[in-house]
């Protein structure tokens, strides 16, 4: 079982507890109407789907109850680093991650 | 017996017709009745409400604090969980409310949408690990740290009272399930014990 950090709880918590809810820092715009169509499909369907590091949104539904976000790597699942929403995405040295 | 179990309340009937441990293991009990409270609300609403009301909502996330005739559990950054007596029912929101005063808070009673089973014994720590995947070593879940986390399938609050006994509030249709979870974790246990080593 994975362990992830929870940085509301400030402690790692066994990965049942939470619920994954998509990729962050995708931004809804504040007037939608205004937006081209092209514009609102790319934010309602278009994510980046990397292979290696990528941001989402992790809600610790089955404990603090707070969202949070991770940098995990699709590759080998390994959490480089959580963070509390509203917080910049933090730059991961690819060093960092572990050999597959 | 089916009759007389239909009109028990339903946190009671959870512990009815299921073994109810065994002393050398642990053995669960029905919690005492309780007022329950979600407050919930931001940081520094939360510090003057608490200075108006008399309550500690200070302290750390996921810890619990004693207070008078109340336990005010952590839960969240922003959420707390007030256990009270029964009889806390009517006054403890009012007073609540109304020490919040313009400030933005959720004061929810539900009193009526939990139960609480109390386990305890010398291998309490093993009967909630078969089900709960936090690490409940004493040096990692001491004495008055309070939680919301997963027992088996049912969502639970998990208090530590004491060295070796536990509060488990539990969602009352959950409660039959949560009880008889842990009397068969209690049974294996046991069984474990008797093996010849
Ligand atoms: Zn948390």
């Amino acid at each position: 079982m994975l362990q992830i950090r929870c940085p509301w709880c400030g402690e790692d918590r066994p990965e049942i507890e939470f619920r994954y809810a998509g990729e962050a820092h995708v931004v809804r715009a504040r007037l939608p109407a205004d937006e081209s169509d092209a514009a609102w499909a790319e934010y309602l369907y278009l994510r980046t789907n990397p292979k290696g590091w990528h941001a989402e949104r992790w809600h610790h539904v089955h404990g603090c109850g707070r969202f949070l976000n991770a940098i995990r790597h699709t590759v080998t699942d390994r959490i480089a680093v959580t963070y509390k929403p509203g917080e910049p995405r933090p730059t991961i040295d690819d060093q960092q991650g572990p050999t597959p | 017996m089916a009759e007389e179990m239909a009109d028990m309340p339903e946190p009671e009937r959870a512990l009815a017709g299921i073994a109810a441990g065994v002393a050398s293991v642990a053995l669960i009990e029905n919690g005492p009745a309780a007022a329950r409270i979600v407050l919930r609300c931001r940081p520094d609403v939360a510090s003057l409400l608490g200075a108006a009301s008399g309550l500690d909502l200070g302290g750390r996330i996921n810890t619990a604090r004693l207070a008078p005739g109340c336990a005010v559990l952590k839960l969240g950054p922003d959420e707390w969980l007030l256990i009270a007596e029964p009889e806390a029912d009517p006054w403890l929101g009012a007073r609540l409310g109304a020490a919040a005063g313009a400030g933005a808070v959720s004061i929810v009673d539900v009193s009526h949408a939990r139960g609480s089973l109390v386990v305890a014994g010398p291998s309490v720590e093993a009967v909630l690990a078969a089900g709960i995947a936090l690490p409940l070593t004493i040096d990692r879940f001491p004495v008055d740290r309070a939680t919301r986390t997963l027992l088996g399938k049912s969502e639970v609050v998990l208090w530590r009272r004491a060295p070796d006994r536990f509060h488990v509030e539990v969602g009352r249709s959950f409660l039959p399930y949560v009880a008889e979870f842990l009397s068969l974790a209690i049974a294996h246990e046991a069984a474990i014990a008797a093996l010849p080593r």
